[in-house]
């Protein structure tokens, strides 16, 4: 199993996401970006099963949380 | 000596056990710095401030990462009058307005922006007509916003939320609420007012301790339109020489308050397992009691002494001055405040302005007995 990272644009973003994604039985990590990953330094993200980020993503969306982009095979 | 606290409208004393309980807890055990390093201590805490924005947002009806933690309300509301009043602008401000909101609204006239002042003294009969009309009559062209002190400090006034956040939508105005002696003791719903901005400290009716405010913005304000106080580190988009656009790290630069941010959420948790309308219940009946009885003194005034409601009452005393007076109770064990409380504009409605008066506010945790207590302490100061 790959995992991924749906990177968001804060540490609060990145709770609310795992909030809402729980809430949808989805199990996912936040966890902290490095420079290289994050896009101006410094972030967050959601890390999770690569194979659920399609569902994740269409979740965050109709949940108002604005994703920045996905990290494949970061594991 | 007894002592009796009645200054509750300055800060709520004493805490709920489990406040002080969630500092402590917090001091021993949750050493991480929030939001910035990513092991388990830090993780810890950082779950902790999110569910603590959480409970601030279900308690308001707003979203949790548009809840903004700042030092004080002061500063919230200086977040909220100066990030969403544009230049060359008009605002309209109540007649009850802190200074927390009188100061910063002045100050915008350095940007060309002006207020005018809309009457609450029609409230005081329960009829918000003429309060919509005192808006309507001081709109201008330019008019951006409204900004309404929900709660006076220092009178039984309590303005119409929802009315005059309909009047806001209607002409298409920010409305900034100061809930500053209201949160935690009046229902209040971010939705159903239209506010565009909730501003409130931990310390007061929130039952937090000292050291924290919070700016609660609606979903109709444009997060990156919104100007920071201060810049600084947000532990995000480190590379960047400007603050994140998004809320809350565009306006929470520097590390938080995490014990005063804990604190409110076990306050919250508190006010929750109370419920908000028996505090309200409690607060107002004993505020009433308590001017019922001053109202059998002689030489004491009471000014607005045919209003319920709310949880203070303002009093002078004939031949004494108000810090007269409030040294003679403090003599006795009696904590009360006097002057003008930072309220000129209330002050001024009560006429009071020139000589300030005396204040003693109820919270939660006061009984008839404290009551009782400043009654007697009252009649035991010499008749002049």
């Amino acid at each position: 199993m790959s995992k991924c990272i749906i990177t968001l644009p804060s540490l609060t973003f990145a709770q609310k996401a795992r909030k809402v994604l729980a809430a949808n039985n989805i199990a996912v990590t936040v966890v902290r970006l490095s420079p290289e990953e994050a896009d101006k330094g410094c972030g967050w993200g959601i890390e999770a099963d690569c194979r659920g980020t399609a569902e994740m993503t269409r979740i965050l969306d109709i949940s108002d949380i604005p994703w920045r982009r996905i990290l494949k095979g970061s594991l | 000596m007894k002592r009796v606290y009645l200054d509750n409208a300055a800060t709520s004393f004493p805490k709920p056990p489990c406040v002080i309980q969630a500092v402590t807890h917090a001091m021993e055990t949750l050493g991480g710095n929030p939001g910035r390093s990513s092991h388990a201590l830090a993780r810890e805490v950082s779950d902790a401030v999110f569910e603590t924005r959480e409970a601030v947002a279900d308690l308001f009806g707003g979203d949790a990462e548009r809840v903004v933690f700042t030092p004080s309300a002061t500063q919230a509301l200086n977040i909220a009058i100066k990030g969403l009043i544009p230049k060359n602008s008009h605002v309209l401000i109540s007649d009850i307005e802190h200074n927390a909101v009188l100061r910063p609204i002045a100050a915008l006239k350095e940007n060309g922006t002006g207020y005018s002042i809309y009457q609450s003294r029609a409230r005081w009969h329960g009829d918000v007509e003429p309060i919509l009309a005192s808006l309507e009559k001081n709109l201008r062209p330019n008019t951006s916003a409204i900004v309404a002190c929900h709660r006076s400090n220092i009178l039984p006034i309590e303005l119409p939320l929802e009315a005059i956040g309909a009047f806001a939508k209607a002409h298409n105005l920010h409305f900034i609420v100061d809930a500053s002696q209201s949160a935690g003791v009046c229902e209040i719903n971010m939705k159903k007012a239209g506010i565009s901005a909730l501003c409130a400290p931990f310390h007061k009716g929130l039952f937090g301790i000292r050291g924290g405010g919070f700016v609660l913005f609606g979903k109709s304000v444009e997060a990156s339109s919104i100007p920071p106080l201060i810049t600084g580190g947000s532990g995000s988009d480190s590379q960047s020489l400007v603050m994140p656009n998004e809320l809350p790290d565009r306006l929470e630069a520097g590390t938080l308050p995490v014990e005063a941010i804990l604190s409110l959420k076990a306050g919250i948790a508190y006010i929750r397992e109370v419920g908000i309308g028996s505090i309200r219940q409690k607060e107002e009946t004993l505020a009433a009691y308590m001017r019922n009885r001053m109202l059998s003194l002689p030489s004491l005034r009471l000014y607005m002494a045919n209003r319920q409601g709310g949880s203070t009452a303002l009093f002078n005393l004939v031949g004494y001055s108000p810090s007269e007076v409030a040294n003679r109770l403090d003599e006795q064990g009696i904590a009360l405040r006097e002057g003008l409380h930072c309220a000129p504009l209330a002050h001024r409605l009560s006429g009071t302005l020139s000589r300030g008066a005396v204040r003693a506010s109820v919270g939660y945790f006061n009984t008839r007995d404290d009551v009782d207590h400043l009654i007697d302490a009252l009649k035991r100061i010499p008749r002049r």
